[in-house]
């Protein structure tokens, strides 16, 4: 456990540098700022609805998987180019529990981050439109959003330097462009695992009904999820699922490829 | 009792056999088969000879393509639980800047499993004289103070085997006696220590053993001099001082012993196949021509001669 937790706290450190904190959460901001400005000068449902169709899309399609990108393919990408691989992996570890811990530890840099500007996203809701109920489910899914993003990138960002590139433009093509326009795929979108997670918790039982303010909600989130049902629990599994697999095939690599080029 | 090719050595803990390792269509160190025990081994070639390679090897870091190869009795790269008795110092600047230098020994420690972390790492810093500027942050280290804590790091979780690359690099004179006392001491303790070193002065004032590679092919094994007589092809240089270089030398000629003459600055040189059979010819020689010897020196038994003999063969 100590080790565990060694490395926990040593790469906490290492995300999270000065320079590259302040950079993530002014980005993590952007959104905020954006509804706040709009919120102020329109009526309560008209920001409502900004927030779900543009707001929830420009947090968990575009800041948040921004964030996790960065941070994931620092994650052992940074060990790799600051050469500190060495000093980690020729150590009584079991490549797992390396790959657990770098994958628990970036995350939570990158929910510190990305839930920093969640939450404040949620607070620019709650003075535009008097309402808070939405903070919980906003966290959620970052929290989701995070986990799945920093799952992959940091398996990328272990075998290629060129990851944070490789990540955005993955992002861009099959995240932002292809699962938008077929929705047969959309379910392997991982921003929408979050958007789904967030589906579930402020409407999931009203999903089916077409009536009051859920309904709504649910008209305005249809097409944000592209054909992806809400649901917190599922959107868990799936991400826990993609964390598995990155745990394991990063404990695979380490085994089995050159730990230093 | 067998004779031993001095590749090997008795009581093994390291191991290695028909090892090579290739990068694509490079092959970087080519079927080597050597052995290391207790005490330092200099693992000696020019830049690219391969020797970081096989370091890297032996420390668990990359893979063989090919051939076995065993630390303490187990494949580095199958069973990590070996790492709680290795400890290495690679050439690269493998430290975390962000932390203080007591922290990044620490950090060493906790993943190694140490019983006390502070304790050891206290310890280890102690050891290569960094307790003043323990607690700064590294980034503001010179080059030498890295590389000490980075050998700190190596020492804390008290390793039998420890793989030192280019160890002394940016230390200044006084930090270089230090660490070269420091693995003498370690190696007196029965630790193995494997130097891989292009500086010579420095693997011939720590290593008694050398394995020297060239072209990732093993070119020889054992002390200097051991290696220096495997050229059988190549006449040893002798400089010999005296009070009438041209007399001595003029005698020497036409002797079988003797390849060849030169006086060169009022020095005699000789090139001999045989240095146990010069040796007893010239002090006869001397008395019988009245000849004053004030200094007989071979001059290429150090290890700068051999590496030079296996790098250029000449």
């Amino acid at each position: 456990m100590t080790r565990f937790l060694a490395i926990i706290r040593v790469t906490l450190l290492q995300l999270i540098g000065r320079r590259r904190s302040i950079g993530l959460l002014l980005l993590a901001a952007v959104p905020a700022v954006i509804l706040l400005l709009v919120g102020l000068n329109v009526n309560e449902r008209d920001t409502e609805e900004f927030f779900r169709t543009v707001i929830l899309w420009l947090v968990l399609g575009v800041v948040v998987p921004i964030i996790a990108i960065v941070l994931g393919s620092g994650s052992l990408g940074d060990e790799r180019a600051q050469k500190t691989m060495s000093y980690l992996a020729l150590r009584p570890i079991r490549r797992e529990v390396i790959a657990t811990a770098k994958l628990l530890a970036t995350w939570l840099a990158s929910f510190l981050v990305a839930g920093a500007g969640a939450l404040l996203t949620a607070v620019a809701l709650g003075i535009t439109i008097g309402s808070w109920d939405e903070t919980l489910a906003i966290l959620v899914a970052t929290a989701v959003t995070t986990l799945g993003f920093v799952a992959v990138t940091q398996l990328v960002g272990y075998i290629t330097e060129r990851a944070v590139i490789i990540g955005l433009a993955y992002l861009l093509i099959w995240e932002t462009i292809v699962t938008s326009a077929a929705s047969q795929v959309a379910t392997t979108s991982i921003w929408r695992m979050g958007l789904s997670a967030y589906a579930g918790i402020i409407a999931g039982d009203h999903w089916g009904s077409a009536l009051g303010l859920e309904a709504r909600v649910v008209a305005d989130l249809k097409d944000l999820l592209s054909g992806v049902g809400p649901g917190a629990g599922g959107a868990l599994v799936k991400v826990l699922g993609l964390s598995m697999v990155s745990v394991v095939a990063l404990g695979y690599l380490m085994r089995e490829r050159d730990l230093v080029s | 009792m067998t004779t031993l090719s001095p590749a090997f050595v008795r009581n093994p803990t390291i191991e290695i056999a028909e090892i090579s390792k290739w990068f694509g269509q490079k092959v970087a160190v080519s079927n080597v088969s050597c052995s290391f025990g207790p005490g330092i081994t200099g693992l000696l070639g020019p830049n690219g000879a391969g020797k970081t390679t096989l370091l890297r090897m032996m420390a668990g870091l990359i893979r063989p393509s090919r051939g076995k190869l065993t630390v303490l009795d187990t494949d580095p790269r199958r069973d990590t639980t070996v790492f709680q008795r290795v400890g290495l110092v690679p050439e690269d600047d493998a430290v975390y800047p962000f932390l203080t230098g007591r922290r990044f020994v620490e950090y060493g420690a906790e993943l190694a499993g140490v019983r006390n972390p502070s304790s050891a790492a206290a310890h280890a810093i102690t050891a290569v004289g960094m307790d003043d500027a323990a607690g700064r942050r590294i980034e503001g280290y010179s080059k030498g103070m890295r590389q000490r804590i980075k050998v700190a790091g190596a020492l804390v979780n008290d390793p039998e085997v420890l793989y030192l690359d280019e160890p002394l690099n940016g230390a200044d004179p006084v930090q270089r006696v230090r660490l070269i006392e420091l693995f003498h001491h370690l190696a007196a303790e029965g630790r193995t220590v494997v130097v891989s070193s292009h500086v010579l002065e420095e693997v011939e004032k720590m290593a008694s053993r050398v394995i020297a590679m060239v072209d990732g092919r093993l070119a020889a094994a054992g002390d200097a001099a051991a290696i220096r007589a495997a050229f059988t092809d190549i006449p040893y240089r002798v400089r010999i001082d005296s009070d009438v270089p041209r007399t001595l030398g003029a005698a020497l000629l036409g002797r079988e012993v003797i390849r060849s003459v030169e006086v060169i600055d009022d020095t005699l040189h000789v090139q001999t196949d045989d240095l146990g059979d010069l040796g007893r010819l010239l002090p006869s020689l001397a008395q019988s021509l009245d000849v004053r010897l004030t200094l007989v020196q071979p001059e290429d038994l150090s290890l700068e001669s051999v590496f030079r003999y296996l790098v250029h063969g000449r």
